[in-house]
């Protein structure tokens, strides 16, 4: 009785990549991935990718730190604000994201008039909405990790006469480590496949803010031709996905880790 | 004194409120009921707690002083503190090795890598993990990982160790071997085995409710009750001569407090009246007079054809008073019995009980054999520390 929801589960989750692949023109899928758009896009991604995890972890872990010490109801509240862009569709967040820092938005025309600084429609708007939107997964793993950990260990690590850095170093980073790396690579992940909230806030302009997940809208909205390259494109993105996971999991079983 | 403290600390409507000093070298046990405050006590020398006031000085060093001590606050971190402390969870640090983990305290205070390993080593072969030292935390026993523990809590070298019931989380025989290996290691004054800061003996405090722990590892007893000191002094003082109804339980007496009433005579404040056969304080002077449950005998009083019993008491016979059964309750040699509106018990064989229909109800009469008697001048603030600590 349970296979049979588990293998249609299973098969909700596995047949379409199955229809990607039978569908992609093999003989021309590395053309079209070593075109100079794809490339463009693909770098682009990454930069932005990269950027925004590098933003998530330096503001994320602290975040994750605060909220796991917190008491149960600054803690609960914190928490759950933090998880809202997890539940929000990203073009919401992309909206939210134009009012706040758009040319009329709250911060936004304050930061041009004072500063001449523009955020929205640049590579900066691509990195913010990333951020926004990938946050969530690093906080919520690094915190989680935090809590089971406890601070027992720190405090005995404290009466052995270790500083705060180097229980830090020594103790809280080596336990957390499994839920920061995967928090990461989940960040990074979503990161990488963002595109609602970017495609409102940061637009779409080949080299500046078109990402990979809208060149692939892009070209699949082309005319037919150009399907082709879409799919090549999706195709790349679920090889970088599967070499994040395998990855993720030689990282975790690595003995001593 | 390596270690004197003075504390108060209030924990909402708890109030712990206590002097302790603990020499160089020397183990006092800190027993007392759950929630008495020991482990609030620990925490607050070790820096874990704050108190609302008070000072903890060790060696000289003051390490706590709260505001009502002068006008300068004082609160060493933690880590600068050199306490170290042990509670029944070892609580290893998962991603090291065994070696690691005995090395992280005398890394973390600025030896070598080599030296740190060096010294790990020591300790290790010390508590009897030799062979050990490359294997990770989670693949070892309870007992195993108590001694890592424990070696790595005494690799820091620290002036003061506070161990905070280090053998309730482990069965009994664990218990016992590694409470020897504890004693050993206490009572080892040369520590020659490392002796890189010869001559500088640890004070250490064991908190416990387990009255085997104190004979074995104290030199000193502190029974702490209701967050205050009730009772301090040698260990066999203490615990052979209770003062407390906490410390008499331990111990498994009957603490009843009197005056002495004759030179052979005292008399409890209920009015039961006890001969024994050791001298006695004064006449006047008041006593606490302690007897095993064992020594209480009960006979059962049954009228025979309306009349009563053969054995007639009255309430001046010292040594015997009349009752009723409470209670029956198992217990380690027989049963032990509890009385209505009396806290006295006694131990009885089943099969004399049985014998003697001895039940719940039963109107009794019971004698205790003055021989068992113990009378001592009671103690009251007389065993605590004196208030005022000097302060450093």
């Amino acid at each position: 009785m349970l296979y049979i929801p588990a293998a249609v589960g299973f098969a909700l989750l596995v047949l379409p990549l199955v229809g990607l692949f039978a569908r992609a023109d093999w003989p021309r899928v590395p053309a079209a991935i070593v075109s100079t758009e794809a490339l463009t896009a693909l770098g682009l991604s990454l930069q932005t990718a990269l950027s925004a995890t590098a933003l998530c972890l330096i503001v994320g872990v602290p975040l994750a730190l605060v909220i796991a010490r917190s008491g149960p109801r600054l803690g609960g509240l914190l928490r759950a604000l933090t998880t809202l862009p997890l539940v929000m569709p990203p073009l919401v967040g992309g909206i939210a994201l134009l009012y706040l820092l758009g040319r009329n938005g709250l911060l936004g025309g304050f930061l041009g008039l004072a500063f001449g600084i523009q955020i929205p429609f640049t590579t900066a708007a691509v990195v913010i909405a990333q951020a926004f939107v990938a946050l969530p997964f690093l906080v919520i793993a690094v915190e989680g990790a935090l809590r089971t950990a406890g601070t027992g260990l720190e405090t005995v690590a404290a009466t052995l006469g270790a500083g705060r850095w180097t229980v830090f170093r020594r103790v809280s980073l080596p336990t957390i480590l499994p839920g920061l790396l995967a928090g990461t690579v989940l960040c990074f992940a979503r990161a990488l496949g963002e595109f609602g909230a970017t495609a409102l806030f940061a637009g779409n302009a080949a080299g500046v803010t078109r990402t990979m997940p809208l060149a692939i809208y892009t070209a699949f909205n082309g005319a037919g031709a150009t399907q082709d390259s879409a799919i090549a494109l999706s195709l790349l993105l679920v090889v970088v996905g599967i070499v994040i996971l395998l990855l993720l999991r030689s990282w975790r079983t690595t003995p001593g880790m | 004194m390596a270690l004197q403290a003075e504390l108060m600390v209030r924990r909402g409507s708890f109030t712990l409120d206590v002097a302790l000093e603990v020499m160089a070298g020397e183990t006092v046990a800190i027993l007392g009921p759950n929630g008495s405050g020991k482990s609030t006590l620990l925490a607050a020398i070790a820096g874990l707690v704050t108190p609302e006031r008070g000072v903890v000085t060790v060696n000289g060093r003051t390490l706590t002083r709260a505001p009502a001590h002068g006008n300068r606050r004082r609160n060493v971190p933690v880590h600068r503190r050199r306490i170290s402390l042990l509670g029944q969870n070892p609580l290893l640090f998962p991603h090291l090795t065994v070696r690691e983990n005995v090395a992280f305290g005398p890394r973390a205070g600025g030896s070598g890598t080599a030296q740190a390993r060096k010294i790990a080593s020591g300790w290790i072969d010390a508590v009897g993990l030799a062979g050990f030292a490359e294997r990770m935390p989670p693949s070892l026993s309870g007992g195993q990982q108590q001694r890592v523990a424990i070696a790595r809590m005494l690799a820091t070298e620290p002036d003061v160790l506070l161990f905070d019931e280090p053998l309730a989380a482990l069965d009994v025989q664990n218990a016992s071997t590694i409470r020897t290996l504890l004693r050993e290691r206490l009572t080892d004054r040369n520590r020659t085995f490392y002796g890189h800061r010869p001559g500088r003996l640890p004070a250490t405090i064991v908190v416990t409710h387990d009255v085997v722990d104190a004979m074995v590892l104290a030199d000193r007893v502190a029974i702490v009750d209701d967050g205050e000191i009730v009772d301090f002094g040698d260990a066999d003082r203490v615990l052979q001569q209770p003062s407390s109804a906490f410390a008499a339980a331990l111990v498994n007496l009957n603490l009843l407090n009197g005056i002495v009433e004759t030179g052979s005579v005292v008399r409890a404040s209920d009015g039961r009246r006890f001969a024994s056969v050791g001298p006695l304080p004064r006449v006047g002077s008041e006593v606490s007079i302690v007897f095993p449950p064992s020594a209480v005998v009960l006979k059962s009083v049954r009228s025979e054809h309306g009349r009563p019993s053969s054995e007639f008491v009255d309430d001046e016979t010292p040594n015997s008073w009349r009752a009723r059964v409470a209670t029956l309750e198992p217990a380690v040699r027989g049963v032990r019995l509890t009385l209505c509106d009396d806290s006295v018990t006694a131990e009885a064989p089943a099969g004399e009980l049985v014998n003697d229909r001895i039940t719940p109800g039963a109107s009794i009469t019971a004698f205790v054999d003055p021989s068992a008697v113990t009378v001592y001048p009671r103690r009251t603030n007389a065993g605590r520390f004196p208030r005022e600590v000097p302060i450093g």
